[in-house]
């Protein structure tokens, strides 16, 4: 999947477990789970907003792009 | 309170295509059992009708007339059949919670060609009328259902919000 989905790194770096932040952004864990292994199709806004709040982060530093090196 | 009164009233909708799944069964076997009652008793039948029209009449034509239309009871039966398994389908999947399950559409879309099937059936009974009055026949009236028509239309139209709905639905699932 070209959109690769940085949450695991975030969370790694903020010493912060999936469960924490799942209680931090009121999301539940199967779905920030569905999220940090790519499995979803979309994110809302107000996710990513949650998640940058908690985080401190831009949505840039969750989500990257990895196209085709042409 | 709504969804307590929607429940009951799939539950109430599913036991009554049971029923009538059952009684659209009956009416097929008895068309049948008539059909052969036609010929296992046709000097009886063609007597009574030649002392109720005349010797005159056409009873052969009478005698076709009144087997096409009891043999027209089991192809409807059929379609109505398939029409109730159908709706009978949407009824289990609404009950256990998938109501946007993608072979709701399909099912969907089986009603709406069995309807389409039965107005057909209900033109070709139109023309039996005609025929019954021009061999002088006591029959019922007919006349063309412009709603049977229209509910055949709605279905089809239903068969695509609900594909659209379910794709819509399917997109949700991956939302987070």
């Amino acid at each position: 999947m070209p959109v690769r989905v940085h949450l695991d790194d975030l969370l790694h770096a903020r010493r912060m477990t999936l469960t924490e932040l799942a209680q931090a952004v009121d999301i539940t864990l199967a779905n920030l789970s569905v999220l940090k292994t790519g499995k979803a199709k979309a994110i809302r806004f107000s996710t990513l907003e949650a998640i940058c709040t908690v985080l401190g982060c831009q949505p840039g530093d969750i989500l990257s792009f990895e196209g085709d090196d042409r | 309170m709504a969804g307590r009164n929607g429940g009951r009233l799939v539950r109430g909708t599913g036991r009554l295509v049971q029923v009538l799944r059952g009684l659209n069964g009956i009416a097929a076997l008895v068309a049948l059992l008539a059909l052969l009652a036609t010929v296992a008793a046709e000097p009886q039948l063609a007597t009574r009708l030649a002392a109720k029209y005349g010797d005159a009449a056409d009873l052969p034509t009478m005698l076709s007339l009144l087997r096409v239309l009891i043999a027209m009871i089991l192809p409807s039966a059929w379609v109505v059949e398939r029409l109730l398994r159908a709706l009978g389908g949407i009824i289990a999947n609404v009950r256990d919670g998938a109501p946007f399950a993608p072979v709701n559409a399909d099912h969907l879309r089986t009603i709406g060609w069995m309807l389409l099937a039965l107005q057909l059936l209900d033109l070709a009974l139109g023309g039996l009328t005609y025929a019954a009055a021009r061999i002088g026949v006591d029959f019922a009236t007919w006349q063309p259902s412009l709603t049977g028509w229209l509910a055949a239309l709605v279905a089809f139209v239903l068969v695509r919000v609900f594909a659209t709905g379910t794709a819509m639905r399917d997109d949700l699932a991956g939302t987070v």
